[in-house]
């Protein structure tokens, strides 16, 4: 039976990383400790130089070294390979990738052999050159070579998880971001520059290895995943404004869209739009509308005739209220003009800029650059065109709810050059009872 | 071993880190081209700015205090 995993590049990489950071801690300080230990701090407990013994350990310690150095190069290969087989998901670089991880497995297992006849020459041979055996040294020795022994093996262990993960992964793999990328290159190379810092005393290397780390937190703390690709929102939510203004055609409702307040409605938190089906019809009275059912997403209303329907916005509005964590029954104009504008540019990041006027007939509002695709109005100056675009409906029915007065969108105007849309909505007073 | 990095060194990083960050955090406030979280990245910057702000201000004590 075949085992099947899903393939996860963030884990082998971590794997790759711990293997190169011990490596790299095994060749630059543990294995150069135990030379400078076997040729310098030996000869004081009676140890004679001769190249009867030296030859031998200085070819396993280079033996050890050279494996070491080998899967050293193997592995930042891998971790290449890995990159590519997690975005282009093809058998060769997983094979590959799987070989050369478990070839720096081997080699990384194989520096144990040396190490071991390293080993033998220290505990066995070196007595006979006139070493005197003491706990003094006999404890240091011991413990590097245990660190040593230890780290290469725990180094090994990881590539051979690697390379398991790798080899046993299913086809259907995540895609590796750029950005995520980019943040485990920078952690892993300040990691790099922090420990060669160490090793070489070196403050320039210490505020590189420490710029990258941060930098590289940094960017993986304000990455954001929840981002949508602009052209799919559009797709998203122009098939459901399609179908109402398909409705809305068809019924032929020529009456302007009324946004009403959810003072209307039986159930609270409702929001509708009311079109007419002839323009200059009377104003329905809020106990009319209460009457109906809000919870359909589209109405006929028999008297007087008309449609009423849940704008394309409705559900932004609840995000608007939830987010500006104040009921719209408590908060006035004011509030909102000062308070709207930061809530779509910082908080939604919806809008490049959002500029409410409150002027004597109507309310002015400009839109920079909005997520949604701006209502080609010039073409279109139809009954439905409040229905283009969810932001301006959504607008409607926050201005509706804040003021607990109907709606109504008299004015758009749309640049296509610099994406500026401007709205003006008008309060409609239930004293006027005929609709323009 | 000795980790060669000491209290100056860490005020300029931190300085550099957080101009950097506040200059970021201003300029791309509303440019919508580029994507990340920018209330993170202006939590960022405003808490590298008052660790700067602290070490800057452990720095002139020890100052006075020498004096």
């Amino acid at each position: 039976m075949k085992i099947s995993i899903p393939f996860r590049p963030k884990i082998t990489l971590t794997l790759l990383l711990a293997m190169i950071v011990m490596n790299v801690f095994s060749i630059l300080i543990l294995f150069p400790r135990i030379e400078t230990f076997v040729h310098g701090d030996l000869y004081e407990y009676g140890l004679q130089f001769s190249l009867e013994w030296a030859d031998p350990i200085w070819g396993s310690s280079q033996l050890i070294l050279n494996c070491l150095r080998i899967a050293m190069i193997l592995v930042p290969l891998s971790v290449v390979l890995v990159v590519v087989y997690a975005r282009e998901h093809d058998a060769i670089s997983k094979a590959v990738c799987t070989l050369l991880i478990t070839a720096a497995a081997g080699i990384n297992i194989f520096s144990l052999y040396p190490f071991y006849q390293l080993d033998q020459f220290v505990n066995t041979d070196l007595y006979f050159f006139g070493l005197k055996f003491s706990e003094e040294w006999y404890a240091s020795y011991k413990l590097y070579s245990l660190q040593s022994v230890v780290l290469v093996l725990l180094a090994s262990a990881f590539a051979v998880g690697a390379a398991l993960l790798t080899s046993l992964s299913a086809r259907k793999i995540p895609n590796l971001a750029n950005e995520r990328l980019a943040n485990s290159i920078l952690i892993i190379s300040g990691t790099t520059f922090l420990t060669l810092s160490i090793v070489y005393t070196s403050s320039i290397l210490v505020l590189i290895g420490l710029g990258m780390l941060s930098w590289g937190f940094i960017l993986a703390y304000i990455g954001e995943k929840e981002y949508v690709k602009k052209i799919l929102l559009e797709t998203s939510t122009s098939s459901q404004i399609a179908i109402a203004n398909k409705l809305i055609q068809e019924t032929d409702c020529a009456g302007n869209a009324i946004f009403f307040p959810p003072r209307y409605f039986k159930i609270p938190k409702t929001y509708k739009a009311y079109i007419a089906k002839e323009k200059n019809s009377r104003l329905p009275t809020p106990r009319m509308i209460y009457r109906e059912d809000p919870r359909f997403f589209i109405q006929f209303i028999e008297k007087p005739p008309a449609l009423l329907i849940t704008p394309p916005g409705a559900e932004l509005v609840t995000l608007i209220e939830k987010t500006l964590k104040r009921e719209f029954s408590t908060i006035n104009l004011e509030y909102l003009v000062v308070n709207l504008p930061k809530l779509l540019i910082e908080d939604f990041e919806m809008v490049q800029y959002f500029e409410m006027n409150v002027e004597k007939e109507a309310i002015r509002v400009r839109i920079d650059s909005s997520v949604y695709e701006n209502p080609n109005v010039n073409e279109q100056q139809t009954v439905y065109f409040s229905f283009l675009s969810p932001l301006t409906s959504a607008i409607a029915c926050v201005l509706a709810s804040v003021l607990n007065k109907p709606v109504t969108i008299i004015k758009q105007r749309t640049n296509p050059y610099n994406a500026v849309l401007i709205i003006e909505y008008r309060i409609i007073e239930e004293e006027e009872s005929i609709l323009t | 071993m000795i980790f060669p990095f000491d209290f100056e060194d860490l005020i300029v990083l931190l300085a550099i880190t957080a101009i950097t960050l506040l200059v970021t955090s201003e300029v791309l406030s509303s440019y919508r081209k580029i994507r990340f979280n920018r209330k993170r990245l202006m939590l960022a910057a405003t808490v590298f700015s008052i660790f700067f702000i602290i070490t800057i201000a452990i720095k002139i004590i020890d100052i006075i205090s020498t004096i």
